[in-house]
């Protein structure tokens, strides 16, 4: 096994598992970055709003990687409920082609602050928001697009808006009973074989009209 | 306790962090030299600065010349060209917002935050930046480590300084819920260092650890030091970290132009003068106070070339001493003792936070040290304190009474008190830390 990266995380339902990463694992994780910063329509010149937990840094460091090698701009605040104020404090400062991974945390410090989510997001073409954020801008009038934790990677949706994708060199797609089971398909330094998800959906495998051929989940409510 | 490190091999880059005086000087000279003439062509408000002064770089020839002439700027300054003109970096970035790969932001505990534009070379953020290398490597971290990195996100990639020195980043949220991980992943993996703790999570953690029945002192026992910033540690903070048998580092920022962080001898924390010019002022005026004394932090940015800071007055109040440290280093050590912007002065008395925090502290009510000093000015007619409560006394004012009299023996003014549970200060948050100067 190559040295590691960094001992981050992935969520299963409530549970916080740690996830260790080697240097090839992240190197990796950079590529599928990339192509899921494309799929969100970001280019050169483009500004991103991250919204990420320290703890997830094995999901979101390789996406900053990801935006440098783009040359998009990118801005950073927590996606907790205490730093909520931040998220609405560059939406208001500047104009953010995307804001990805917006959870229910941020939206709760949201309302805690009494600010609407078309207030603050309103002025962002594309708003791609986590399980249970992504409903409930839905229902505020805003059009979100899946950016969806499926244990450790994320599933990314593309302007067809038919699935989020996931990097299908990494990740193998299998589901049980309606829940997904993500299998990786090269070694890691974390072994995840058929692992149960949590999240409920179906696979999708097919070409997507954006021109990925990467599989997609389609989340069941 | 595992954390011993062997004392002939401190240093990361033992030529630079002993240099002679003079030898670090020359550097500061050099790179003093060369950046003027750039802040001046680029940044808008040190341009208009000088040229208000009538002094131009060409006046400055050395660190005499500069310390003698340059214009200072001010928090102030900034603000009103950012409102005048429209600016969110008030007229101190060098180049166009567009070639910026990131803007950040401080903070924002004491205020709105401030917008802090970067320039993140792809991978090269990954690359070794001396600061935070020197600190770890004296600390103790080596090759193979694990290092807890128990932080927020807003400020980037710190850790390329962890990988830099070939340790390996376990990354957790600074957030009283991840303490139960914190818990388990240091059993498991044995970090040798961490960075950064505060006295909510050190607090929080005794507690945690009680739930989970485990000796917090197995929890530490792999690690030579954990560094904590934000805010100075308490007493009782610094009294668990001893019962835990684990030695705390303070980490404190350089005026938004670096930052310092305790060495093993524990007498001041080191900032690095190969990459600021730091000065230590008269807040009244602007001659430089004795070594070992108190001043006003002023500071310039040597190797910033995106949004430099040329004679910036911080407004942090520090002790600042330039001897040699017993750990052998040359570089100047501060002890930081508070900002201009919180000190209340009550008849001619006057009363900083951290000179209330130790009276507070010390009964079990309030042990978490949760306070804000009431402030409209600098000048107030009372010492008003809002305190943070745990809810479990019956007798609210004999409380007060006790409160009263603690912090009345601090500081010689005797204070009014409002009693408020924890909670109600913990939700001005971010987690690890509040405002400890409230407007009302
Ligand atoms: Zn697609
Ligand atoms: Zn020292």
């Amino acid at each position: 096994m190559t040295e590691l990266w960094g001992v981050g995380s992935f969520a299963v339902g409530d549970r916080i598992l740690p996830y260790p990463v080697s240097k090839d694992d992240h190197n990796r994780d950079i590529g599928s970055a990339m192509k899921a910063v494309s799929s969100l329509g970001i280019h050169e010149q483009s500004r991103a709003l991250v919204l990420s937990m320290l703890s997830e840094a094995a999901q979101y460091w390789p996406v900053q990687i990801g935006l440098l090698i783009t040359k998009a701009q990118f801005s950073l605040a927590d996606a907790s409920r205490f730093d909520a104020f931040r998220t609405a404090m560059f939406l208001k400062a500047m104009h953010y082609d995307v804001v990805l991974g917006i959870n229910t945390d941020v939206l709760d410090g949201l309302d805690d602050l009494g600010h609407s989510y078309p207030d603050v997001f309103g002025k962002s073409p594309v708003l791609a928001a986590r399980a249970g954020a992504y409903e409930r801008l839905r229902d505020a009038g805003l059009s979100p697009r899946w950016w969806l934790h499926v244990g450790p990677t994320v599933a990314v949706e593309c302007d067809q808006l038919a699935g989020a994708h996931v990097d299908g060199n990494e990740w193998q797609l299998d589901v049980a009973d309606g829940e997904i089971l993500l299998t990786a398909r090269n070694p890691r330094a974390a072994v995840v074989d058929r692992l149960a998800t949590g999240v409920r959906g179906e696979i999708v495998t097919d070409a997507c009209a954006c021109g990925r051929e990467d599989p997609r989940v389609v989340p069941r409510d | 306790m595992s954390g011993e490190t062997v004392a002939g091999d401190r240093y990361f880059q033992p030529e630079v962090e002993t240099m002679a005086r003079a030898d670090l000087e020359a550097i500061q000279e050099a790179k003093l030299l060369d950046l003027l003439p750039y802040a001046y062509e680029r940044s808008a408000l040190i341009n208009a600065t000088w040229t208000e002064a009538g002094v131009h770089p060409r006046d400055i020839k050395s660190l005499d010349d500069f310390r003698e002439r340059a214009p200072f700027i001010s928090k102030d300054a900034i603000r009103v060209f950012r409102d005048d003109k429209g600016d969110p970096y008030g007229g101190l970035l060098c180049f166009d917002e567009s070639e910026l790969t990131a803007i950040t932001s401080t903070s924002g505990t004491t205020g709105d935050p401030t917008l802090v534009p970067e320039v993140w070379g792809g991978e090269r953020r990954e690359d070794a930046t001396p600061a935070l290398v020197r600190e770890f490597y004296e600390i103790g971290t080596r090759p193979g480590d694990y290092f807890t990195c128990i932080l927020f996100t807003f400020r980037g990639a710190f850790f390329a300084m962890v990988h830099s020195l070939g340790a390996v980043p376990v990354f957790l949220d600074h957030h009283p819920g991840e303490l139960r991980r914190f818990v388990e992943l240091s059993l498991e993996l044995r970090p040798t260092n961490l960075y950064n703790f505060s006295n909510v999570l050190i607090s929080e953690l005794a507690r945690t650890c009680e739930e989970m029945k485990v000796d917090p002192r197995d929890v530490m026992s792999s690690y030579h030091g954990i560094v904590h910033g934000g805010e100075p540690l308490g007493t009782r903070s610094r009294k668990l970290l001893d019962e835990w048998g684990v030695a705390g580092f303070e980490h404190t920022a350089v005026g938004d132009a670096g930052a310092a962080t305790e060495c093993r001898e524990h007498d001041g924390c080191h900032f690095w003068e190969d990459s600021v010019i730091a000065e230590h002022l008269d807040p009244d005026n602007n001659e430089t106070v004795a070594d070992g004394t108190r001043g006003e932090l002023v500071v310039t940015a040597l190797d910033n070339r995106t949004m430099p800071l040329v004679r910036f007055r911080s407004d942090d109040l520090v002790d600042l001493t330039r001897e040699r440290c017993g750990c052998g280093r040359t570089h100047g050590r501060i002890k930081t003792a508070g900002r201009k912007g919180d000190e209340v002065v009550i008849d001619g008395q006057s009363v900083l936070p951290m000179d209330v925090w130790e009276a507070i502290e010390r009964f079990d009510e309030t042990a978490m040290g949760l306070f804000q000093i009431i402030r409209t000015g600098q000048q107030m007619d009372a010492l008003r304190l809002r305190v943070g409560h745990d809810g479990s006394t019956k007798q609210p004012d004999e409380l007060s009474d006790r409160l009263m009299g603690a912090v009345t023996e601090a500081t010689g003014v005797t204070p009014e008190i409002e009693l408020v549970p924890n909670d109600d200060l913990l939700r001005l948050g971010p987690p690890h830390k509040i405002p400890r100067v409230a407007k009302r």
